[in-house]
């Protein structure tokens, strides 16, 4: 009787997995998979802030927008549990304009040293590796650099051939029925206002300014004799000065450095572009009448 | 009383047993035939083992991994308690081996101020390798540290009762023990997320793709492609441990 009272008794009292090792495997694994996520992913941040559609397509495309913003669930410091916010108080912090992504907050130069700093490590292919006395003279990174397109890549996105002052909207004339190249199908989603983040002005077909040129006005304040890739030796004599740099450069592309030729050389009909009789490393007399598709065979990717 | 010849005795007694235990040991054995069976018939469905690569030359330290690691698992934020943290190994000219790894590596790593004295100085990335042949599971006198279909050790909290076997037992030091829960906690690869198909949360912050997560049985998948590449090697190899987490640029020394 004692015997089979106990066991009546602990029968009632145990939860029904006792002694159950495949139901204590299957109730655990399911407590874990259950649990909150805090990251999102960039793919989730993306679907709000489409101005930065293109973000996979610059050198940081690897960067996750969790590695250099908050995790997603402390998003705008709310999260499900949170106080309800209203859009007054949103549109106290953010802009007004594009969508939803606040004003651009001051990055300070340490972050960008978490990856950049001078001799973390020697592999440039990784993180360029950057002594910021000679390169930016301690300037903040931000002045030159955008953090989510920090050097436009050669082959995206394509220049835009004229001016756009006095056209402000794209689509009147890039529409379908229109006589001038239409939006891609990516493309058809986007807001029209956000076309030049990425399309640069094409002001001419010489050699290019490998970066963008939102924000700046005076090319020798960085480019002077001293400090970022200053002006040539060799730069053809012409009158410098704030405007007249952008008759012959365009922004978005090509450099003419040996660590820039890597690039370059997918377009072999640009050396004419920057060697040609009158310009930087000018072709001497013995080749100016050979064909720019000739030149790689002699000259190596690593000797330019 | 009827007197019991001898020989009968041992006759029906012996059936008796028989009996007995074929009644007992039927319904168990039949049970585990049953489990046996529906376990290999999930297992061909298709089978996923998730594994981990690690590019120790491509790793910057700059500890966004660990950091990450720390909010989504809610791992507490004192130095002493990490699921996965950042190793710095410091060669000297004369092949001594330094290694740091102030607060896991999440504040990045004070700069050398003895350089002349270097030789090379390198980062590896650590978590749990999650070993095939597991000595925490081994370990474990509650049973409740488990190897789930994927291949990946997940700790049963409710089950656990803290006496810390397995993290003496395991010998890449990967387990603490939370302080307030008072069990052993250690990395389960984000088991909730990758679940969800999305990669645990040091992959995906890592900002230079040192890590890459995926499953080692996909003969398409990316960590296969670059096992087939590269030359990986794991840590204590000797040990027998079979760890499912593939380091490529690591040397002797790193341990």
């Amino acid at each position: 009787v004692f015997i089979i009272g106990f066991y009546g008794i602990a029968r009632i009292y145990s939860p029904s997995s006792f002694g159950d090792l495949v139901e204590l495997k299957e109730i655990s694994l399911e407590e874990e998979k259950t649990r909150s996520l805090k990251y999102a992913g960039s793919s989730d941040c993306l679907d709000c802030h489409i101005e930065f559609f293109e973000w996979n397509n610059s050198m940081h495309q690897n960067i996750s927008c969790e590695s250099c913003h908050k995790a997603g669930i402390f998003h705008g410091e709310i999260n499900n549990n949170g106080p309800e916010v209203k859009v007054e108080k949103c549109r106290s912090c953010h802009n007004n304009s594009i969508s939803i992504t606040p004003s651009m907050t001051k990055v300070e130069k340490e972050f960008c040293e978490i990856c950049h700093i001078l001799d973390i490590k020697p592999d440039v292919e990784i993180a360029p590796q950057v002594d910021s006395k000679n390169h930016s003279r301690n300037l903040e990174c931000i002045i030159c650099h955008d953090m989510h397109y920090p050097r436009i890549r050669l082959d995206l996105p394509p220049f835009i051939p004229h001016l756009t002052e006095d056209k402000p909207d794209c689509r009147l004339c890039h529409s379908e029925g229109g006589d001038f190249t239409i939006f891609t199908e990516k493309h058809i989603e986007r807001p029209n206002n956000i076309c030049r983040i990425c399309h640069n002005v094409s002001a001419g077909n010489k050699e290019e300014i490998p970066h963008i040129l939102r924000g700046r006005f005076d090319c020798l304040f960085c480019h002077d004799t001293e400090s970022i890739d200053p002006l040539d030796v060799d730069h053809p004599a012409i009158p410098i000065g704030e405007d007249s740099c952008l008759n012959c450069h365009a922004a978005g592309g090509i450099k003419p450095r040996s660590s820039e030729h890597t690039q370059t050389f997918v377009r072999k009909d640009l050396c004419r572009e920057c060697h040609g009789i009158f310009g930087i490393y000018p072709f001497s007399d013995d080749h100016v009448e050979r064909d720019v598709e000739t030149c790689l065979k002699c000259h190596k990717r690593n000797e330019v | 009383l009827r007197k019991i010849h001898r020989r009968d005795f041992i006759i029906k007694g012996t059936a008796g047993v028989i009996i007995a235990v074929i009644g007992v040991s039927g319904p168990i054995f039949l049970k585990t035939k049953q489990i046996e069976a529906e376990e290999s018939e999930e297992k061909n469905k298709e089978r996923v083992i998730w594994g981990f690569f690690i590019d120790s030359e491509k790793c910057i330290g700059c500890g966004l991994c660990a950091k990450a690691c720390k909010i989504e698992n809610e791992v507490p934020l004192e130095p002493e308690y990490n699921r996965t943290w950042i190793e710095r190994y410091i060669v000297g000219k004369n092949k001594e081996i330094l290694v740091d790894s102030p607060n896991g590596g999440i504040d990045g790593f004070p700069e050398l101020n003895y350089k002349e004295n270097i030789e090379k100085s390198f980062f590896v990335p650590k978590l749990c390798n999650q070993c095939d042949n597991s000595p925490c599971i081994q370990v474990c006198p509650v049973g409740a540290h488990y190897m789930t279909d994927d291949g990946v050790i997940i700790i049963d909290k409710d089950r656990c009762i803290g006496c810390s076997y397995c993290i003496q037992a395991c010998p890449y030091g990967a387990r603490y023990l939370h302080p307030s829960e008072h069990t052993a906690d250690k990395c389960n690869l984000c088991y909730h997320r990758i679940s969800q198909d999305l990669n645990p949360s040091c992959v995906e912050v890592c900002p230079v793709e040192a890590r890459i997560f995926g499953d080692l049985e996909d003969q398409n998948s990316e960590i296969r492609d670059l096992l087939k590449i590269e030359r990986t090697n794991v840590l204590k190899p000797h040990l027998g441990t079979k760890p499912k987490v593939f380091y490529k640029g690591i040397q002797e020394g790193v341990r």
